[in-house]
């Protein structure tokens, strides 16, 4: 005993160390597991009906089983503002949420008629909502739209961070990300872009009706042509056989539809919705997206036979000066496009020639670029229009003509309005590829 | 008398350079100053190299004198314990702020709730210990780690660079701003104090002089290379990241994936954090001993944790609280021990030129 006394007293930090092991370790033992106090949630939807807000949290229960299945359901609460909103579905949980594991986060499209940075202020200051999030818009509620994801992720293992990932990386300007929306939003142009997934919920007849015609397109041989460059996931909310899932919708099935499509918002709130041409006219300035593909319309290629063609860009080299002439901005875009004819649709006529090595003619090339173009400008006129600058022009020309750029923008009248006062030149050359 | 080496002595400089810079500096600095925060920093380094060469010179002078002998040397007892007592306060606050610093970071990343005393609990007998340990077994426990943290360090800048980062604007703030920004984080900054408390403890020669200066120049470069790379990846929202270096790592769509990668950052930084309160609380322990010289290294740090649970639980309580306090009221005070004391101190020192020949003769 006066060993021990004489080992404590040499050294009484042994004696803090197992004061400490004395004190937490039967807490710490017999402390229920934390899963039992906090609810992981691993998707958030916010929808606005009238002027109450739903919250709707996907949530993680963890159970024992022996599937590597994970569990998950969907817990909605209302409110008149968002903390209220959590408050209630704290108690429909029975638990406190912890929101550090959510990966997505949906907004319905009636939410974006407001600023919605404003809702999402609590979420993110206050209950710690990562700012890495996936963030993006539906156009119906995000409540069955995380439903649907769950039945989705339950059958195929397919989450919606997984499915709008591809877009992330190759089909929007930046990130789809709560991050990436603030960095817009707190920006001088104000100007997002976020992530738009549509869902459609159908009722037994309208999609039994479609259920058979889309058989009979598939049976011709249209099915996918028709659908272009859509990617379409399909789920039934109600369990189905393996077999039943191969032929694609059936009665009572919701589809979460991912056509690339995106939300422009300015100042928090939604102004325009772009479609997969928009997003590739916008892309065609990036250096790093060269995934689009330009179809042609009546290319002759033999004998006044008449032709579709597709081309991918294979490889891109993109060159943006700004300058002043005459104290007017100029934004030129040099694009050079190395394409590869993919496709050649031959409108059921009898072709002999090759194709597969057809060099671009000078027909083809034109009409090319009058494709792109046109769907350049008819872009940037909506983002005009919205006075939304998210191909980043304002720091474009911060950066290369700041002096003359500050002088001219100071002068502006309606600030907002300065890519209605600058001159765009899209200079395009085109050269096969591969 | 146990002393350190060069390299000890550099890898404590670096540890104390990185202290309160590396997580919620680069935030609360943008709001003002934006991405010329960057310059500030610079500003503040270069007022820190001047204090660093005043050490060098003091150094030269007396090898081995204590600051105390210094002092009493030159103004005599009490006016010499008087202005050890502003290092004193100084490094109690430097602890806490470092402390706070820390705990918003895990408060944040970690418990999501309130775990003040369990904080406490937990760092309080671990620092203390490092303390009790003394001053070489400390330096030997940073030798050890100090290429651990620097990896650690290390790779959360690297890996934002596979993330989106563009140069962000500079030249946005006028002189005023930045001064201003300045002042107001001077209480950030005075970490080569520390060398004044324990300088009979350091022996270095030249060369050793040039590997100080080593551990000076790379602690400097990776604060800097935060703050740019920092502001590089966040621009505008800058000021909604809180913990820097952890957040260079963590926010990115890209790296959603990698499961908890950022539990590097969560290492590295907790590492960080028990050893530069380690060091403050040593520099406040050694100064306690220094104006109390009856009282042992013992007392010293039971009345740090003493005062570390009143002054924080009961007059601060909470650490917003603590920044505020740091950011505007303590910037005054550091004026004084940061810039001031040093200064008056080389002043003295050669008011007793005569002496200090003695003493190389003996």
């Amino acid at each position: 005993m006066k060993k021990v006394y004489n080992y404590f007293k040499k050294n009484p930090f042994v004696l803090i160390l197992v004061l400490i092991l004395i004190f937490f370790t039967p807490n710490s033992l017999f402390s229920p597991g934390q899963n039992r106090e906090r609810a992981i949630v691993i998707a958030i939807g916010l929808d606005k009906i009238e002027n109450e807000y739903e919250l709707s949290l996907l949530t993680f229960i963890p159970t024992p089983n022996q599937e590597f299945k994970q569990t998950n359901s969907v817990v909605s609460g209302k409110g008149n503002s968002i903390s209220e909103a959590i408050f209630d579905a704290q108690l429909t949980l029975g638990k406190e949420i912890g929101l550090s594991h959510a990966k997505t986060t949906v907004v319905s499209q009636s939410m974006l008629n407001q600023d919605i940075s404003s809702s999402l202020d609590y979420l993110s200051r206050v209950v710690s909502l990562p700012e890495n999030t996936v963030f993006i818009c539906t156009n119906s509620s995000a409540k069955e739209l995380l439903k649907a994801t769950n039945s989705l992720e339950e059958n195929l293992g397919l989450k919606l961070d997984q499915l709008i990932s591809y877009n992330a990386n190759d089909v929007y300007v930046a990130d789809t990300s709560l991050e990436a929306f603030y960095q817009g939003y707190y920006s001088v142009e104000k100007s997002s872009l976020i992530g738009y997934i549509e869902y459609i919920k159908q009722d037994n007849s309208s999609s039994s009706q479609e259920n058979s015609e889309q058989e009979s397109q598939a049976k011709a041989g249209q099915g996918e042509s028709e659908q272009g460059t859509k990617s379409m996931s399909q789920q039934s909310q109600t369990e189905q056989s393996s077999g039943e899932k191969e032929r694609g919708p059936i009665n009572g099935q919701s589809q979460i539809l991912n056509n690339g499509q995106a939300v422009l918002l300015r100042k928090g709130k939604m102004v325009a919705k772009l479609d997969i041409d928009n997003l590739n006219s916008i892309n065609l300035l990036d250096n790093k997206k060269s995934l689009e593909s330009i179809k042609i319309t009546d290319v002759n290629i033999e004998d006044d036979k008449n032709v579709d063609m597709v081309f991918i860009v294979k490889n891109k080299n993109v060159n943006i000066n700004t300058y002043f002439q005459n104290n007017y901005p100029i934004f030129v875009a040099d694009v050079n496009l190395g394409l590869k004819l993919t496709e050649v649709e031959t409108r059921g006529q009898e072709i002999k020639s090759n194709t597969q090595f057809t060099e671009i003619s000078q027909e083809m090339a034109l009409k090319i670029e009058k494709k792109i173009k046109e769907e350049f400008y008819q872009t940037l006129q909506i983002l005009r229009d919205n006075k939304t600058d998210v191909i980043n022009v304002y720091d474009l020309f911060f950066r290369q003509n700041r002096k003359k750029f500050e002088k001219f923008y100071n002068n502006l009248q309606d600030k907002e309005d300065y890519l209605n006062n600058i001159t765009f030149m899209l200079n395009l050359r085109i050269q096969p590829d591969g | 008398m146990k002393s350190i080496s060069a390299r000890q002595t550099g890898i404590i400089l670096f540890l104390t350079i990185l202290a309160n810079k590396i997580l919620l500096l680069p935030s609360i600095m943008y709001e003002k100053t934006k991405a010329d925060s960057l310059f500030v920093m610079m500003l503040l380094f270069a007022f820190e190299l001047f204090i660093l060469w005043i050490f060098f010179s003091l150094k030269n002078k007396y090898p081995n004198s204590s600051l105390k002998e210094l002092l009493q040397k030159s103004v005599g007892g009490k006016i010499a314990k008087a202005l050890i007592f502003v290092f004193l306060i100084f490094f109690l606050f430097k602890t806490m702020l470092t402390y706070s610093v820390i705990y918003v970071y895990l408060k944040d990343l970690v418990y999501q709730d309130e775990f003040g005393l369990l904080a406490i609990i937990c760092f309080i007998p671990v620092v203390n210990h490092g303390v009790v340990c003394g001053l070489r077994a400390m330096s030997r426990s940073f030798e050890l780690f100090f290429y651990l943290v620097l990896t650690g360090v290390v790779f959360c800048l690297v890996i934002a660079f596979f993330t989106n980062i563009s140069i962000p604007y500079f030249f946005l703030s006028n002189p005023k701003d930045i001064f201003n920004t300045c002042f107001t984080h001077f209480f950030s900054f005075g970490d080569y104090l520390i060398l004044f408390i324990f300088m009979d403890k350091i022996k270095f020669d030249n060369q050793g002089k040039k590997t100080i200066l080593k551990f000076v120049g790379l602690g400097i470069t990776i604060v800097l290379a935060i703050f740019l790379i920092f502001y590089c990846k966040y621009h505008d929202t800058a000021f909604m990241h809180n913990n820097a270096i952890a957040d260079l790592l963590v926010f990115s769509v890209q790296f959603n994936a990698i499961g908890r990668l950022d539990i590097i950052a969560m290492v590295t930084i907790m590492a960080l954090g028990l050893f530069q309160m380690e060091i403050f609380q040593y520099a406040f322990c050694e100064s306690f001993v220094m104006v109390f010289p009856k009282l042992s290294l013992k007392y010293a740090i039971a009345v740090f944790d003493i005062l570390f649970f009143i002054v924080y639980f009961v007059l601060i309580g909470k650490y917003e609280f603590m920044i505020m306090v740091t950011t505007n009221y303590l910037p005054y005070f550091s004026i004084l021990s940061n810039y001031i004391l040093p200064s008056i101190i080389f002043a003295l020192s050669y008011k007793h030129k005569k002496e200090l020949k003695h003493e190389k003769s003996v």
